[in-house]
């Protein structure tokens, strides 16, 4: 995936070689904190990103920190992020989005004594897969016409449409049956789960960002997000037949939580191409429930909240590289992440008029 | 940079965005607390319950769950109050082995001193079949009985109907009355195990693939299989497609009993044992709870589920308890 990105940007590099044009010369004098919250018109702008999560830390129901390489149980969760985004207005822009992740979560093992023998009567692996597309998001931006260029406000609303069913997929469970030689009975659990929510949800957001000098920002931006409707999904059973797993599945209803998120940013124009940042994040969950054997489960409330540092280097006027870190600080009832994420933002006025070579007629013949 | 005038438009999605909002949301009340699951509620003698000594569980129609005891007759529990029905009260004998609701709503009660039905709170007593095991109530609404006198007896139209074995007088012994999903009737005998269907009826022996004599408990779980329990093999009975499979209950024993069995909604099913609790079969692994998990008494006598998916555990000492079973 990591090489479709690259390639991808490759093929837009290629497509716009020789399409200078008029909206083009606004880009390339326009550092990182000028730019306004929403594109200029007829920008349009392909955010393709990747990022890495290390996920070797957990917050329980009491935000108590747990350490997942104690057990083990550490995983590694890739992530792939595309973003369209179009200026159809100097303050109306229209952003579609959707993302990609895929992770292996073994969870701690399970030994079960039924009898008083030395060996566990079973020895339960478990593992978990998590791969698939998230929802789509199709958004808007609304900048508000204020008449000054410091602070700037926009309202964000936007909704999320499943695209991808998000039932998983039958398990792929093993079993080493015991016997004489070998007393317990081994069992692998292997499950296969898609990451998306399968849920409509709509999306109000808002942000700002002030300009209290001329190399500074400060921007903020808050998103709360519902669900519309109830969905449904799939839950595996199995039974044994001889060795053999065989698979049934039975449908469940839930509803996602309502989601509330900010982020507070401080920007730093170290130099007209390279700006530093720092950011702090804060996400929390709540609401909604899940149906387990038959009850309606709330689900529990969670919460995370995150530090990310990063840059921004304008490699070309219409290309540029931007790179965080986000080191988690603090949660409830969530993995918590060390993610390192690379974004390749790439700007062109694709219907616009392009410029044409003048020739300058000497004056003085 | 100069802004051209939007009349309205920011204002207009403001004024959608909070319509959606309020017109969107999903409401989520009556969820339960996720910190319920996996825990366990116990009724005895001291919260209301009529006796700590259980025989029986069943549910009628309207979620009431009819509790038999040992000694004190029946309890109803209609989710706050128990109200006690014994032999002061009406019924015929303190100790109730079977529960069933006909299809009038009246209850049937097996006991050892005969059959009470409670229909519209007048008593009807019936001595004469001697003590009640087993009640059935089929899909036809006819009521089926084991009892002392008469081997099985189905109750139909009015009118009452004996089943009796002339060539196998341990077979007249019957335990369990069952109905599988294809209406099939099952009597589980002290030496065989017969299916009904229609006029046609087909008896199985150890010779058959049954481990054991005695049969003490049916059940058929989410996949269509029939769980056989019988007396003196530590093994459980699965019934499949025409074929017994003996599946071991890995509790070391050579000896099991096992008293109940039933299914949670997520296609577990759950085996109640005479001495060592309860086991949970996902399928592919057995796994024990006992009373340091919560089970008030180490023998339990009869699982139910009830129709919002709680377990019930009837158990020989410990009075009932009330489980909501998780995912795992």
């Amino acid at each position: 995936m990591r090489y479709s990105i690259f390639l991808f940007y490759l093929f837009l590099t290629g497509l716009n070689l020789n399409a200078q044009t008029l909206n083009d010369s606004i880009l390339v004098n326009e550092r990182k904190i000028d730019r306004p919250l929403t594109l200029h018109k007829g920008q349009l702008q392909f955010n393709p990103a990747y990022e890495i999560s290390i996920i070797s830390k957990k917050y329980d129901n009491n935000s108590n920190k747990i350490i997942l390489a104690n057990e083990g149980t550490a995983s590694v969760l890739h992530k792939y992020y595309f973003e369209l985004s179009y200026g159809i207005l100097d303050f109306l822009q229209a952003s579609v989005t959707l993302n990609y992740s895929k992770r292996g979560e073994r969870h701690e093992d399970q030994r079960i004594w039924l009898t008083f023998a030395e060996q566990p009567d079973f020895y339960i692996i478990y593992f978990d897969d998590h791969k698939g597309f998230e929802d789509f998001y199709l958004g808007t931006v609304i900048k508000l016409p204020l008449k000054t260029k410091k602070i700037e406000i926009a309202l964000s609303p936007g909704f999320y449409i499943p695209l991808f069913s998000n039932n998983p997929k039958a398990p792929n469970n093993s079993i080493s049956l015991s016997s004489d030689g070998q007393p317990t009975t081994k069992i692998i659990y292997h499950d296969n789960h898609k990451t998306g929510n399968g849920s409509q949800a709509l999306k109000i957001g808002a942000s700002t960002i002030v300009r209290p000098g001329n190399d500074f920002s400060i921007s903020a931006k808050m998103n709360y997000s519902w669900p519309i409707s109830e969905s449904e999904s799939i839950t595996w059973i199995h039974e044994l037949n001889g060795a053999t797993f065989i698979y049934d599945n039975i449908p469940y209803k839930y509803i996602i939580g309502n989601k509330l998120d900010y982020e507070v940013n401080l920007a730093y124009q170290a130099i007209s191409w390279f700006n530093v940042s720092l950011s702090y994040y804060y996400t929390k969950t709540s609401s909604g429930w899940s149906e387990i054997t038959g009850f309606r489960i709330r689900n529990p409330e969670s919460k995370l909240s995150l530090l990310s540092i990063g840059y921004e280097i304008k490699a070309t006027s219409k290309v540029w590289v931007n790179q965080f870190i986000d080191i988690p600080l603090s949660g409830k009832n969530q993995l918590a992440p060390f993610s390192i994420y690379l974004g390749i933002s790439y700007n062109l006025f694709p219907f616009n008029k392009k410029l044409k070579p003048v020739q300058i007629e000497n004056s003085l013949n | 940079m100069k802004y051209k005038k939007t009349p309205g438009i920011t204002s207009i999605l403001i004024v959608v965005a909070f319509y959606l909002f309020f017109t969107g949301c999903v409401k989520t009340e009556n969820a339960i607390d996720p910190e319920s699951i996996k825990t366990w509620e116990i009724y005895d003698k001291e919260n209301g319950l009529g006796s700590d000594s259980i025989w029986t569980l069943a549910e009628d129609k309207e979620g009431n769950i009819w509790v038999g005891t040992m000694n004190n007759g029946v309890s109803k529990f209609d989710g706050k109050i128990w109200t006690i029905y014994n032999a002061a009260s009406g019924l015929i004998d303190n100790s109730v082995l079977s529960i069933a609701q006909d299809g009038y709503s009246n209850m049937w009660f097996g006991t050892s001193g005969g059959l009470s039905i409670l229909s519209n709170n007048e008593w009807i007593n019936i001595s004469d079949f001697g003590g009640v095991f087993a009640l059935l109530k089929d899909y036809d609404d006819n009521m089926w009985l084991s009892t002392d006198y008469f081997p099985v007896l189905e109750y139909k139209n009015n009118e009452w109907f004996q089943f009796y074995d002339d060539e196998c007088e341990w077979c007249n012994v019957v335990n369990v009355l069952f109905e599988d999903n294809e209406r099939n009737i099952w009597l589980g005998s002290e030496a065989d195990l017969k299916k009904l269907t229609g006029q046609t009826t087909a008896s199985y022996t150890q010779s058959d693939g049954l481990p054991g004599s005695g049969i003490r408990s049916m059940h058929q779980d989410t996949w269509g299989n029939i769980w056989i329990a019988s007396f003196g093999s530590p093994n459980v009975i699965k019934y499949s497609k025409g074929n017994f499979e003996s599946i071991s209950l890995s509790t070391g024993l050579s000896i099991e009993i096992v008293n109940s069995i039933a299914s949670d909604n997520n296609g577990n099913v759950w085996f109640g044992l005479r001495f060592q609790g309860s086991i949970k079969y996902n399928g592919s692994v057995m796994e024990r709870y006992s009373v340091k998990d919560g089970l008030p008494d180490k023998s339990v006598t009869k699982i139910l589920k009830d129709k919002h998916g709680y377990l019930w555990f009837g158990t020989m000492s410990g009075g009932v308890a009330k489980y909501m079973p998780g995912l795992d």
